[in-house]
């Protein structure tokens, strides 16, 4: 199988419906485009969802294998990132309620949440474990979209679409998602405030 | 505007989501307003963290190498299903990994084994309970029962050869004991033939199975004597 870094410059360019469309045919270099063009963008999301990296490469996996599979059955109208992200997401509520279930008849899959928060943000530098403690603490509601929209810079027509849910409310529940954040975050705010009165330069810069 | 609905609006002032009006009498605000000045400071650090600090996660370097084996596997599997039985692909789908499906055979095979060693094991107890009688005791028992039997079987004979003229390698089976009779040099059984020639066969108590190997001759009953007594 070659990889896409020797494929002409055509296949790179070409938009997501293009490709999907060679990979019907059967253009398999095409399809690997595709993988490399959403594969971290979605790992990103998955990972920040899941906390656990086997569990978020297995759902990446089965998120391609679907697109995969059902790519006779996309529709054109809709755009193929809001499509991928729809099944991905999905991917990922199955697979929190998977754990819940199992959490549900006493086998704990899901750590609680703080241990859970801990879990893969250690060793980073003191902020942005911070923040990252701070989001995977946010409720699956609030997250979800709290991510598609912070960190994968989704529009929110997109995650209206991705999420099938109306604008209005997607985007109150980033508005909401943000306070929230914004509250967990104030403690450790505060704290660095009063070391930075105490320092000639501002210590959030390291 | 107040201090309440411009921190519901900061978020959205830093990431270029309001429209110009509202935009602009949010920075009214902040200029007049300390307090919303300094959340906005903080707000507007959670934004640039969340832009340039926050880390990028990547997938494993083989992603792509397994994801492309797997969907060529898939694609293989779709072929080959068509082609097998549909008992194969029930078996599959019960038995989805070939580790099970090999415990599986083990598991048939070892109760068909275990299943013949508890037969032949029966049979030979069944023989040896039969054999280890002992020897007397079976020649009493026969010597006992053969003469009422050579009687009984000698009136039982009668009736039926009065009923029938002719006789094929016909086997007559009464309580345990069989007789039969094999055909003359003409091609038929007259009743003299029958007398001399029938076997008194007794047939296993046990296994009650008929046939060859369990059939046991009483020794006390000859021939000779059984036609003797019967007076034509």
């Amino acid at each position: 199988m070659p990889t896409s870094e020797h494929e002409p410059n055509g296949k790179w360019q070409a938009d997501d419906k293009e490709l999907l469309a060679r990979v019907k045919v059967g253009d398999t270099t095409a399809f690997s485009v595709l993988v490399d063009r959403y594969k971290v963008r979605l790992f990103n999301l998955i990972y920040r969802m899941l906390r656990n990296r086997e569990e978020a490469e297995d759902i990446l996996q089965e998120t391609f294998l679907r697109v995969f599979k059902e790519k006779e059955s996309y529709d054109p109208t809709f755009a193929f990132s809001t499509w991928i992200y729809t099944i991905a997401l999905n991917l990922c509520r199955n697979e929190l309620k998977r754990k819940k279930r199992f959490k549900f008849f006493g086998i704990d899959l899901v750590k609680d949440d703080r241990r859970y928060a801990v879990e893969g943000i250690e060793n980073r530098n003191c902020l942005s474990s911070t923040l990252e403690k701070a989001i995977a603490s946010l409720p699956v509601k609030y997250r979800t979209v709290f991510l598609l929209r912070e960190v994968n810079q989704l529009s929110y027509e997109e995650m209206s679409q991705s999420l099938s849910i109306p604008l209005g409310t997607v985007k109150s529940r980033v508005n909401r998602a943000r306070l929230m954040l914004r509250e967990k975050l104030k403690p450790k705010f505060e704290e660095q405030y009063e070391l930075s009165k105490s320092s000639p330069i501002p210590i959030w810069l390291f | 505007m107040n201090c309440r609905k411009v921190r519901r609006y900061l978020f959205g002032y830093f990431r270029q989501e309001l429209s110009p009006e509202e935009r602009e009498r949010v920075k009214a605000h902040l200029d007049n307003c300390a307090k919303c000045a300094k959340e906005a400071k903080e707000i507007e650090r959670i934004n640039l963290l969340l832009k340039d600090d926050l880390e990028t996660f990547v997938p494993s370097v083989d992603f792509n190498k397994k994801l492309l084996a797997k969907i060529q596997t898939l694609s293989s599997e779709v072929t080959v299903r068509d082609t097998r039985n549909w008992w194969v692909r029930l078996l599959h789908e019960v038995f989805p990994s070939v580790r099970l499906r090999w415990a599986l055979a083990g598991a048939v095979s070892v109760i068909i084994v275990a299943w013949a060693v508890m037969f032949s094991q029966r049979q030979t107890s069944i023989r040896q309970e039969y054999l280890s009688q002992n020897d007397t005791e079976r020649e009493n028992q026969t010597l006992v029962s053969s003469q009422d039997i050579a009687d009984s079987l000698h009136q039982e004979m009668l009736n039926r050869v009065a009923q029938t003229s002719i006789i094929r390698n016909k086997a007559f089976i009464i309580d345990n004991f069989s007789f039969s009779a094999s055909k003359g040099e003409d091609g038929r059984i007259r009743p003299e033939d029958l007398y001399k020639r029938f076997v008194i066969e007794r047939r296993s108590p046990l296994t009650r199975q008929r046939g060859r190997g369990n059939h046991y001759v009483l020794p006390v009953v000859s021939t000779q004597q059984v036609s003797q007594k019967i007076d034509y």
